[in-house]
C-alpha cells in the first residue's frame, strides 16, 4: 500500500478507472494533467519533506496506473514523457494497488446490492465569491455520486457527513473527530485558476 | 451534462477575475451583462467546456482521494 498518501492516491485513479465510462475516463485524464499543472505553479516551493509525493510525481503515479489498467493511455503516456519499459512495469503497479485495496477493504465490503444509509451530504452556503463554483459542484451531483458509492460498498461503522464548504482556504480534508469529509469551494476555484494559467491555449 | 452552461461559467469567470483572457467572445446572459458590461467570456465552447472538466475531474479525483482517508 505505501505511505498514506500514496495509497488513498491509488484508490482515487483505481476507482475513477474502475467506472470505465468514457466520462470518467476524462475526468480522470483531468485529474492527472491536473498535478503538471500544479507543478508548474509551484516549483519554486518544492516541499521534498511532506507528506505528500511532488504534485509532478503524483501526476506520473495517476498516469502509471491508467496505462497500467486500459491501453487506451498508452499514446498520452507516450506524449508526457513515459518510456516504454516504465508503461509495461505499470500494468504491474495497477494489479497490485487494485489488489492490495480489495484485499485490505474485503471485510468491511458489503453484499453486492446491498444499499448503505450512513453517508449525508450537506452543502453550506458558499460567500458571494464562491457561489458560481458552489452551485456548479452542486448541480454535477458529485459529491452525492462518491458519498453513494462508499456508502452502499463498505459497510462503515459509524454515521458520516460529506460537507461542502467554504473554509477560508484551498483545500479538502478528511475529519476523523467529526466525521466530516469536506471539500472547499476555494480549492475548486484553484482547479479553475489553473487551468486557465497553466493550460489554456 | 445539466452540469455546464456557458452563462454560468461566465460568472465563475467574473468570480475569479478571469475573464479579460484573449479568445473568442461569448455571449452573456443579460443581468450580468448589465452590472458588468466592460467584461466578456472570451472562451470558446471547447474552452468552457475544457474548464468545466478539469475543475470537476480535479474534485472527483479529491473526493475519492479523502474518502480514502475515510477508510483508513
Amino acid at each position: 500500500m505505501g505511505q498514506e498518501e500514496d495509497a488513498v492516491d491509488n484508490l482515487a485513479t483505481v476507482s475513477m478507472l474502475a467506472s470505465d465510462t468514457p466520462q470518467m475516463d476524462e475526468y480522470l485524464v483531468m485529474a492527472m494533467l491536473g498535478w503538471f499543472a500544479l507543478a508548474a505553479e509551484s516549483y519554486d516551493e518544492l516541499v521534498f519533506y511532506g507528506e505528500h509525493d511532488l504534485d509532478q510525481q503524483r501526476g506520473y503515479q495517476t498516469l502509471c496506473l491508467m496505462v497500467g489498467a486500459d491501453e487506451q493511455f498508452n499514446d498520452l503516456a507516450s506524449d508526457l514523457g513515459l518510456p516504454d519499459d516504465r508503461i509495461d512495469s505499470c500494468i504491474y503497479e495497477y494489479e497490485l494497488a487494485a489488489d492490495s485495496w480489495e484485499a485490505v477493504t474485503a471485510d468491511v465490503v458489503r453484499p453486492e446490492g446491498e444499499k448503505g444509509n450512513k453517508i449525508s451530504v450537506v452543502y453550506e452556503p458558499a460567500p458571494e465569491d464562491l457561489k458560481e463554483v458552489a452551485d456548479l459542484f452542486q448541480e454535477s451531483g458529485l459529491l452525492e455520486q462518491v458519498a453513494g458509492e462508499m456508502d452502499d460498498t463498505f459497510e462503515l461503522p459509524e454515521k458520516i457527513t460529506y460537507k461542502a464548504q467554504s473554509c477560508g482556504e484551498m483545500n479538502a480534508f478528511w475529519d476523523p473527530e467529526a466525521r466530516e469529509m469536506v471539500m472547499c469551494y476555494e480549492l475548486m476555484a484553484l482547479f479553475a485558476t489553473v487551468f486557465v494559467e497553466e493550460l489554456m491555449e | 451534462m445539466n452540469w455546464f452552461d456557458l452563462s454560468k461559467w461566465y460568472r465563475l469567470c467574473l468570480g475569479l477575475g478571469l475573464c479579460l483572457l484573449p479568445f473568442l467572445s461569448v455571449p452573456v446572459d443579460q443581468a450580468h451583462a448589465k452590472d458588468r458590461q466592460d467584461a466578456e467570456l472570451e472562451l470558446t465552447d471547447q474552452q468552457a467546456n475544457d474548464l468545466a472538466m478539469f475543475v470537476l475531474g480535479n474534485t472527483l479525483f479529491t473526493l475519492y482521494h479523502e474518502s480514502g482517508h475515510m477508510l483508513v
